[in-house]
């Protein structure tokens, strides 16, 4: 059960979120089944940030929902602090939900667009009962700072923020519940470049600060390689490769993985490899 | 490579330009949204806009078919092609423009395909609008372009609907569409910007064939680096709809004059932090 910790010296920790050879089968009208994710094994350890990679129909989405409770897996478990998260229901499983958060690819479609930033930020404190209302402004403005936007925000309506500023209201109000992992789906995605580097420095300082764990999807290499401690390459429904969080261009071995590298432009690499077609002819 | 083309990227040819944007001046009701902007295509080149969200780059390629959305209008400047001053051409006048000598394809070609209908009828209708045939040639030339752009059985791609194809295919489909009538010149709009890595890299791929093939020119609208400095000839840099600098891609990647480039490059996530390069 335990053979699939990757490189990772666990020195005894116990992981905070353990997937056993997860699957999710759907069926589709002709009686024909297909694993969306297939016999997904792996550990997220505390304070650390888990990537996974991997392209469209690769199964990470389907990972992701079924860690959230948004799709039941077919098989396998799931054993968070210690509690399969399959298994408990009602009031526990909402009390554990708690410690799971997530951030999405485009928050602008995610906030309701009604509702201004203080209660996008406080909603997820008043649906536990752990604030009080009087206390809005006061915690979205605790919250804006540590998130770096300015107070004022709070009085604004989603659509009058920028991509990455709302990117950021996303982060904190998943950092409000103080979850020991957020889910990081595709979160830089939709941002321009430069932003992009500004949110994923971000979220470095904050996980150094409150020592939460990320599960961080993305389909950019590059990006998973620059935030994550360890690599899941995913293929069709199955875990293809575990690699380390740096050099995985010499790490790589597996097919799927090498033809994934090889399929990035940096752009000096791409100038440099034009110079060398040049001198080949 | 072709040999007029030198290490630097730089053309030797000092042939004429086809295209030539000079002084572009586009508002969006009251806001500017390009400003001064200038460009020259030659045969055969690849010259690409990049730039972040708000630079104007998208307004650009979409003023010189004459498709700027709603409020969008030309306020100063040429768009010079062929003897012809596009800018200051009807947008009934572009019909015979518009697919023919020039071409374009989207960020997702599909997207403009009507969902209910099947691949075939409207590649075949688009072919019609253009040029009379029998209708069997017709289909065989749909088919011929399906084929050149290395998409597996054109047959059955015809049969199916739109959302039936992946979106790699239905970038494939939008390019041979494009194609049909061998343009001088292609204008793609981010056109791998939906696509997974692997498909994205298959499609520049197919880009740089067809830019080799048929000399077609390509201005490629794009905010990935990346892709611009391997296929380009040229690159443009934009920020806030003004041109930051112009460049061979050797120039703007290595040499690059001005801080918002360099800050533009340093953004870009690299694997092993460029360790290997």
């Amino acid at each position: 059960m335990t053979n699939n910790t990757g490189s990772r010296k666990t020195g005894g920790e116990a992981p905070l979120l353990s997937g056993r050879h997860l699957t999710k089968t759907f069926q589709n009208s002709n009686k024909r089944s297909f694993n969306a994710c297939d016999d997904v094994s792996f550990e997220v350890y505390p304070g650390e940030t888990l990537g996974i990679v991997g392209e469209s129909g690769s199964g990470k989405s389907t990972l992701m929902r079924m860690l959230v409770g948004l799709t039941e897996p077919t098989g396998g478990e799931m054993i968070f602090l210690g509690k399969d998260l399959g298994a408990i229901k009602g009031k526990d499983a909402r009390e554990m939900r708690r410690h799971i958060q997530m951030i999405f690819q485009d928050p602008g479609t995610a906030f309701d667009p009604r509702m201004k930033i203080r209660d996008i930020i406080c909603e997820p404190l008043l649906n536990y009962r752990l604030i009080d209302k009087k206390l809005k402004d006061e915690t979205a403005e605790k919250f804006l700072h540590m998130v770096e936007l300015p107070a004022g925000f709070k009085d604004r309506y989603p659509q009058q923020l920028s991509g990455g500023q709302r990117q950021r209201v996303g982060i904190a109000r998943a950092l409000t519940l103080e979850p020991e992992l957020i889910i990081c789906d595709e979160v830089t995605s939709a941002l321009d470049v430069s932003v992009q580097k500004n949110v994923l420095d971000l979220l470095k300082r904050l996980q150094k600060e409150k020592g939460v764990a990320y599960l961080f999807i993305c389909h950019d290499l590059a990006v998973v390689e620059e935030m994550a401690d360890r690599i899941l390459v995913m293929n069709q429904g199955k875990i293809v490769e575990r690699l380390p969080g740096t050099n995985i261009r010499k790490a790589a071995k597996e097919p799927y993985t090498r033809k994934l590298i090889d399929s990035v432009f940096e752009p000096k690499s791409a100038i440099a490899n034009r110079q060398n077609r040049q001198t080949d002819i | 490579m072709k040999s007029s083309r030198q290490p630097d990227g730089q053309i030797q040819d000092r042939s004429a330009a086809m295209l030539e944007i000079r002084d572009l001046d586009i508002k969006y009701g009251n806001t500017k949204a390009v400003d001064g902007f200038d460009m020259r295509v030659r045969p055969g080149e690849v010259v690409s806009i990049v730039g972040e969200s708000g630079s104007g780059k998208t307004t650009v390629l979409r003023s010189i078919l004459g498709l700027l959305p709603g409020k969008g209008r030309i306020t100063g400047g040429e768009i010079d092609y062929a003897g012809r001053d596009l800018a200051k051409t009807n947008r009934d006048d572009f019909s015979e423009i518009r697919g023919g000598e020039i071409a374009v394809i989207f960020q997702d070609s599909g997207a403009s395909l009507n969902p209910t209908r099947r691949v075939g009828s409207q590649f075949i209708e688009y072919i019609e609008q253009h040029e009379k045939m029998p209708a069997e040639e017709t289909h065989t030339k749909a088919v011929r372009m399906l084929e050149r752009m290395n998409l597996p059985d054109p047959e059955e791609i015809m049969e199916r609907y739109p959302f039936q194809l992946s979106g790699g295919q239905r970038q494939r489909v939008g390019i041979a569409m494009a194609m049909t009538f061998s343009p001088k010149i292609l204008l793609a709009d981010e056109p791998t910007s939906a696509l997974d890595v692997t498909t994205q890299a298959q499609i520049v791929g197919e880009l740089e064939r067809l830019n080799r093939k048929y000399n077609t020119a390509v201005v490629l609208v794009t905010h990935n680096l990346g892709v611009a400095a391997h296929i380009s000839d040229r690159i443009i840099v934009m920020k806030d709809g003004k041109t930051v600098e112009t460049g061979t891609p050797d120039e703007i990647i290595n040499h690059p004059k001005e801080d918002y480039t360099r800050q533009l490059i340093q953004s870009v996530p690299v694997l092993d932090g460029g360790a290997d390069d």
